[in-house]
């Protein structure tokens, strides 16, 4: 295993395209690392960098302690899984997996061993001589893995590998990939923009958004913690509501909504460096509770347009009069149906406050 | 008023016997041939089935001009051999790796070079006779093998054609290769080729028949009768001393179209394959 180091990493393609601008990120030795971001932001390209499949525009990147920004893929003791698994299609299994000991001339005996501990782990001894056409898309993806681990490198790159995969199996391979981790220790630079593959499998998330670093950290502190309206909206399922208010501190501070006004418990040195300005409020669907409209501690009513149950929680879909509100619940109230009203109540400790232009959180 | 059956029953009919007109016609010379060269050599002419059925023309063939072991024509089989092989073996390897840089390399330049493959393409050969018959002497490499090959070893149409096809090879094949190790011509030779198996059974296949039924170069650079392939021998038998005995031209000719024959009964799914790909036939 081996830390990796992006300093200053900078990638424009070809066609003047910016992938990834200023990329810092400090990766250490044995941690799971995952990118994550919409099609577009770059990930893959980071990803492609650190395996030197793409030159970089300018930055450095270390990989141990070494710089590795003229050593070709081959050198740079990586191994790569790919969304497609990327198997020689002319090729078995095992010459799928032994092809890069060949090519680095291990003795033809340490192959053959390798290849069958690989096999063995990953419980594929029965299809070492099968073509990978003559295998399922699991199947496929464990071979993938195979040939990345017989090569015993120091970090390991996997590309959106559970994309291709139906939903089940994608589950069973993310538990198989976090087993490995914990078996094998390897650095992982781990690539999706599946933010549930983000939130389960990573030691750190690294949310990118347009070529740049919107925010890292732990999956909870993501979560808990967003620093701007994107990685609020990204992360989470579905994702956070968004909804325009005005901070006023005349006579109390307080958020105004034209549906509800909530209470600021922030400090008084806070509100003044703000000042009364509008900001966009996010609240998690999951941080409301819906009671009957006519409760007494009820935020806001909104009529109800659409409830999706999902037997252990639903999700009700609330009319705005400039938008729409998502809120899940797992106790449905009993008034509660479609086209009435329902009363929401917002966990007032789980707000979030972002800059109505920057995007950019307003911490407390 | 015929009905639907009968009017179906005679568009059917009407459409294979146009067809079969049109295979008579195609395939009447090649019958002729096969069946002149089988005959006596006072019935060539005169008969089309013949009274009996002869191999003499064929003994005279192996036999003409021979002096000790080797008949000419058997040399001049084992030339077409030569030249044929070794201009496949090079437009496939030629082919392939420029097809690759072409299609999966980026550099200076290579949109310039794929347009001036494909402009070049539409040149006639003929064009290009007088200028590489002139080269050729200066080589110094008239009446010699590698003056009847050189201009051929490079294809453009075996480049273009290995180019479109190594341009559908996804790119993480590509990727998972150079990872694992291999050079720009590794890949192209352990990965890229391999996975393009018909590509190059067509390319190989066009390129050996073009060779072996080449005439005019052949007989513009040949005059020993050593290395003359057999296109051109035959070509000699129809003047000269010769060309009194038809039987021995129409054996020679018919000999001449044997391996590609069995070309095409061993490959002839390629074939269909390759004409459909490209538009080009032999």
């Amino acid at each position: 295993m081996a830390a990796i180091r992006l300093k200053n990493v900078h990638k424009t393609y070809p066609n003047n395209v910016l992938a990834v601008s200023s990329f810092n990120l400090d990766i250490n030795e044995g941690e799971f690392l995952i990118l994550v971001g919409p099609s577009g932001c770059g990930k893959s390209t980071i990803l492609r960098l650190i395996a030197g499949l793409e030159e970089l525009t300018d930055g450095m990147i270390y990989i141990g302690d070494q710089l590795v920004n003229d050593v070709v893929p081959k050198d740079r003791n990586i191994a790569m899984v790919f969304q497609n698994y990327a198997l020689y299609p002319h090729m078995s299994v095992y010459q799928n997996m032994a092809f890069g000991l060949e090519m680095r001339k291990v003795p033809k005996t340490d192959i053959g061993d390798r290849v069958h501990e690989a096999a063995d782990m990953l419980q594929i001894i029965d299809l070492l001589d099968r073509k990978p056409k003559e295998l399922s898309g699991g199947q496929q993806q464990r071979v993938a893995l195979g040939r990345a681990i017989v090569q015993k490198p120091a970090v390991f790159l996997f590309d959106e590998p559970l994309s291709n995969l139906d939903a089940k199996l994608r589950v069973q391979m993310r538990a198989q990939i976090k087993t490995l981790h914990a078996l094998l220790k390897t650095t992982i630079v781990y690539v999706t923009h599946d933010q549930v593959e983000a939130m389960t499998m990573g030691d750190r998330i690294v949310i990118m958004h347009e070529g740049l670093i919107q925010q890292i950290g732990t999956p909870l502190e993501i979560y808990h913690q967003p620093r701007n309206r994107f990685v609020g909206e990204f992360i989470g399922s579905p994702p956070m509501n968004i909804l325009p208010v005005t901070i006023t501190t005349d006579p109390k501070p307080e958020l105004r909504h034209p549906d509800f006004v909530l209470p600021l418990a922030q400090t008084s040195a806070w509100l003044e460096s703000i000042g009364s300005r509008q900001v966009n409020l996010g609240i998690r669907p999951e941080d409301v509770t819906l009671a009957d409209p006519h409760s007494a501690d009820i935020h806001a009513t909104w009529p109800v347009v659409l409830i999706e149950s999902m037997g252990h929680e639903s999700l009700v879909y609330l009319k705005l009069a400039d938008g729409d509100f998502v809120a899940k619940v797992n106790d449905l109230p009993g008034s509660l149906k479609e086209g009435a009203d329902i009363g929401v109540r917002f966990q007032l400790d789980r707000l979030h406050l972002f800059h109505w232009e920057s995007g950019e959180v307003l911490a407390p | 008023m015929l009905n639907r059956s009968q009017s179906k029953f005679l568009s059917l009919t009407a459409t294979y016997a146009l067809l079969a007109t049109g295979l008579i016609f195609i395939i009447f010379p090649y019958i002729w041939m096969v069946l002149a060269s089988l005959k006596p050599s006072a019935e060539i002419y005169n008969r089309l089935i013949p009274t009996r059925i002869t191999l003499e023309h064929y003994r005279m063939v192996f036999s003409l001009g021979s002096t000790g072991s080797t008949s000419p024509f058997v040399r001049a089989i084992f030339n077409s051999l030569v030249v044929s092989s070794i201009t496949t073996l090079s437009v496939v390897f030629f082919g392939a790796i420029t097809g690759y840089a072409l299609a999966r390399l980026r550099f200076k330049g290579q949109n310039l070079l794929k347009n001036f493959i494909l402009f070049q393409m539409l040149f006639p050969i003929v064009l290009f006779l007088i200028p590489r018959f002139l080269l050729m002497i200066r080589l110094g490499w008239i009446n010699t093998y590698q003056g009847m090959f050189s201009p051929f070893m490079m294809s453009a149409w075996g480049t273009f054609l290995f180019m479109q096809f190594f341009k559908t090879v996804p790119q993480s094949l590509i990727d998972a290769a150079r990872l694992d190790g291999c050079s720009e011509l590794r890949i192209v030779f352990r990965i890229m080729l391999p996975l393009s198996k018909s590509v190059t059974i067509i390319v190989a296949i066009f390129t050996f028949m073009s060779m072996w039924d080449e005439f005019l170069w052949y007989l513009i650079v040949t005059k020993d009768y050593n290395l003359m392939p057999l296109s051109v021998l035959l070509g000699l038998y129809t003047r000269g001393e010769y060309s009194s005995y038809p039987g021995i031209q129409v054996a020679g000719a018919t000999l001449l179209t044997l391996p590609i024959l069995a070309l095409f009964y061993f490959f002839r799914e390629y074939f269909t394959k390759g004409i459909t790909m490209t538009g080009v036939k032999g």
